[in-house]
């Protein structure tokens, strides 16, 4: 019996140890058990087609709640989310359509846009560091900024883009679909940060400022760095949606940072700061998005979708939650 | 020879309060120089501003005989300065080896992090504390799951695997067992040896005259001397420290009843080791020393906060059972602490509410009109001679002083017999002080006794019957009568 009791508590640190240095585990396995649950309703859900259609549907979310998470692991938040995608598609569709829809010109918008994505978001960073204000309030104040300039760039919904712009998403190149592509440069530019130590020197900052500041980190350089991911990111994910709607749209990306946030945090990242992983925050985006379609292919009654979709997110995040103090308990 | 770090005229100021007033200092290549100083003097300060960490008001740092102007504490890194701090500077959720690399140059093929070149070194570094540590603390651990004394030895080899040409180790051996103090000390050596300099802080009068060569002490913020260790002896230091000997002429010895009321055997919880004590009805009972060294958590103790304690209590004849603050009260207990914003005050609600809430408790009173409410609170704001403008006024709006004023009052209301105070006058006016003594006094006048732990040593040799000091969790000395001065004190709080 004793040694039973040794060897349930050896599995038992074993599972916390793993989730600790992966904090997205938890994310996976839930994202595995949605799948399962959509594939008994629906198997034709789980075939390569119809996944990369869907993938190509949730790159805007996972792109988002990828550049969020720099933030979040920082101890901050970036509420402008959602209009700086507005901004930076009102102004790629307005270049687009400047150069009458060439391709060169599509490029150049595309640069353009990504160029302003992540200025906007160096901008927050610089006004929050310098000026020392709220991350939270501040972002608020520089989102009704950027909706502004959207509206003063594209006062309503329109513009034409090409159709090759949304063919390009729905192609394969190398016979590997094009999202799936996307997902890997933006992996590989989180790989790139973790090998730098940028990565832990965030999570630093979120965990401890004084302690990372003594340590010799410049905490006001990294935190602009974070505020500039999310804005890169942001682009990113503004060119998704262009990808989709093909138009223009100064009331684009509403709500955005919300869904972004819970995706992350769902995907184990602490709001507080200090503890989570952008990768984490993927497969929180592809939770937020698999529970509509749960909801949708159980012909669950729209009028309990929004109730459903808030005790779903409710309950993952909870889960979190109490991993996480079962964890903290263990450490003392 | 040029000083390889000096520091002329460094001054600085948080808020009114001077911290550092035109602070001197110099440091050779290759010694071991103490920093020495009696609690809250600015020896932390001082070594802060080294690395700016802290920004300087005014003054000037040399450093090869070049001034610098680090802009923080990377730049200092850079330059070669590094601190062990007394507040740890560690990541809770970080690895051991990340906080041990974090903010240091990647060594790696283009600039990348070699996790493997940092592993070897990590290792190599806790090898040195191989057997004094446990078996626990490995690279990949992190911080927050390892003990008081691990994380202090991760943040001792966070600066020494760089190697700097100066080391500041803000008490650095104050949580680590002899043992492990040894093998830092043999670190120290070794940088000595390799011509590197140590300013060290340290409370410890054993290990300055062991390790160090020079000290420099310092006395409310200003550098008064610097001594040759090999010439110098204990009581110089601490003559240097206390200054001037301060014999107060308006001391009134009071005569406590010869009465014993509290009697402590053999109690130990937390830190605290097998402490006795009796406390006289209507004495004022200090306790000091050092800070941190249990007086705290002894008053917690007897306020219920440490329910696992071991040993025996008799208060007036009756055993206690101090198992929460709710017993503790009921016994005749009341707290008060300087810590106002965590343990005493409800900001915002009015202050009719903050003074009756442990009376309410006390009596158990579950319906009350406010007019008798008012007035039974009103004769107790008057006798502490509160200024105030409505007693539904917000207690926020009051300074600090009347803050602590409504907290005294709060307890006078339930009738206590002992009143423990956690260095209640922290952050209170001078004015206000007085009154507090004055009132202190007065209670104990009328059969209260009272504990008082302050981090103020000149308050409590002036107003206490009798002063404990405490060092470690022991009780080392007992000071009364003649010998209630600063230079007793400290000799036997730095023993």
């Amino acid at each position: 019996m004793n040694t039973n009791f040794i060897k349930l508590q050896w599995l038992r640190t074993g599972w916390k140890e793993r989730f600790r240095k992966a904090p997205y585990l938890l994310a996976i396995a839930i994202v595995i058990i949605l799948m399962i649950l959509l594939g008994i309703r629906n198997p034709g859900y789980l075939k390569l087609a119809s996944l990369t259609i869907k993938l190509k549907s949730w790159m805007p979310l996972l792109f988002a709640a990828f550049g969020q998470t720099f933030v979040i692991l920082t101890g901050g938040i970036d509420l402008s989310q959602g209009s700086m995608i507005a901004l930076v598609n009102v102004i790629i569709v307005q270049v687009i359509m400047l150069f009458g829809g060439s391709l060169p010109g599509m490029l150049f918008a595309v640069s353009v846009g990504i160029i302003v994505g992540t200025l906007a978001g160096i901008i927050n960073g610089l006004i929050l560091t310098r000026l020392r204000l709220q991350p939270l309030i501040t972002t608020y104040a520089t989102g009704i900024i950027w909706r502004g300039f959207a509206l003063s760039v594209m006062n309503e919904p329109g513009g034409e883009v090409p159709m090759s712009f949304y063919y390009f998403f729905s192609g394969s190149f190398l016979f590997i679909p094009i999202p799936v592509w996307f997902l890997s440069f933006i992996v590989g530019i989180y790989l790139f940060l973790l090998r730098r130590g940028a990565v832990t020197q965030l999570k630093a900052i979120g965990g401890y400022t004084i302690g990372a500041f003594e340590s010799g980190i410049n905490v006001d350089r990294k935190r602009v760095l974070a505020y500039g991911l999310s804005g890169f990111f942001t682009a990113l994910a503004t060119i998704a949606i262009i990808g989709e709607t093909i138009s223009g749209s100064p009331l684009a990306g509403t709500g955005y940072e919300l869904e972004a946030i819970s995706s992350a945090a769902i995907g184990g990242a602490s709001l507080s700061g200090g503890f989570g992983s952008p990768i984490g925050s993927l497969f929180g985006g592809i939770i937020t998005r698999l529970v509509n379609d749960v909801i949708f292919f159980y012909g669950i009654d729209v009028k309990y979708q929004q109730l459903m979709q808030g005790l779903i997110i409710i309950l993952a995040l909870s889960f979190g939650a109490l991993l996480a103090q079962s964890l903290s308990r263990s450490d003392k | 020879m040029i000083p390889l770090l000096k520091l002329k005229g460094v001054s600085k100021r948080f808020g009114g309060v001077h911290a550092l007033r035109q602070c001197n200092f110099s440091l050779q290549s290759g010694e071991i120089h103490f920093l020495i100083g009696a609690n809250g003097c600015g020896k932390s300060t001082l070594s802060k501003i080294i690395v700016c960490a802290l920004e300087k008001d005014s003054g000037e740092i040399l450093y090869n005989g070049n001034p610098v102007n680090f802009s923080n504490p990377g730049d200092a890194r850079q330059a070669g300065i590094d601190v062990v701090y007394q507040e740890l500077s560690l990541i809770p959720d970080l690895s051991v080896q990340e906080n041990m690399f974090l903010g240091s140059r990647n060594q790696g093929k283009l600039g990348f992090t070699d996790t493997k070149a940092q592993e070897k070194i990590c290792r190599a570094a806790l090898e040195r504390f191989k057997g004094v540590v446990s078996e626990n603390l490995t690279p990949d651990i992190p911080v927050n799951r390892l003990t008081a004394d691990e994380r202090q030895i991760v943040e001792i080899l966070k600066v020494f695997i760089r190697e700097p040409k100066v080391i500041i180790l803000d008490e650095a051996s104050s949580s680590l067992h002899s043992t492990q103090v040894e093998i830092l000390f043999n670190l120290v050596r070794e940088l000595k040896e390799k011509g590197h300099s140590v300013i060290m802080i340290s409370h410890k009068m054993k290990e300055l005259f062991e390790i160090g060569d020079r000290a420099t002490i310092i006395r409310n913020g200003l550098t008064v001397a610097t001594v040759e260790l090999k010439e110098s002896s204990h009581e110089e230091i601490v003559t240097h420290m206390v200054g001037e000997q301060y014999f107060s002429a308006d001391k009134i010895n009071r005569v406590p009843k010869d009465e014993i009321f509290l009697t402590i055997k053999d109690l130990s919880a937390g830190k605290l080791k097998d402490i006795n004590l009796t406390l006289f009805k209507g004495e004022i009972l200090g306790l000091s020393g050092l800070q941190g060294q249990g007086q705290s958590e002894l008053l917690l103790t007897l306020f219920g906060g440490h329910p696992e304690y071991k040993g025996d209590l008799f208060l007036d004849g009756k055993k206690l059972n101090l198992r929460s603050p709710a017993h503790s009260v009921r016994d005749g207990f009341a707290y008060i602490s300087g810590d106002r914003k965590s343990y005493g005050v409800f900001p915002v609600r009015s202050i009719l509410e903050n003074t009756v809430l442990a009376y309410l408790k006390k009596t158990g009173r579950k319906f009350f009109s406010r007019k008798s409410l008012r007035s039974e609170v009103l004769p107790i704001l008057e006798r502490l001679d509160l200024i105030y403008d409505n007693l539904d006024d917000s207690i926020s709006q009051l300074s600090g002083g009347n803050q602590q004023k409504i907290i005294i009052g709060r307890w006078l209301m339930t009738g206590p017999k002992v009143i423990l105070m956690d260095d209640p006058t922290k952050g209170v006016d001078i004015k206000t002080k007085e009154e507090l003594y004055a009132l202190m006094k007065e209670l104990c006048d009328t059969g209260v006794s009272i504990i008082w732990n302050s981090s103020e040593d000149q308050e409590i040799l002036r107003n206490a019957d009798r002063v404990l000091v405490l060092n470690d969790g022991w009780i080392v000395d007992e000071l009364r009568e003649d010998r209630l001065s600063e230079y007793e004190l400290y000799k036997a709080a730095m023993a």
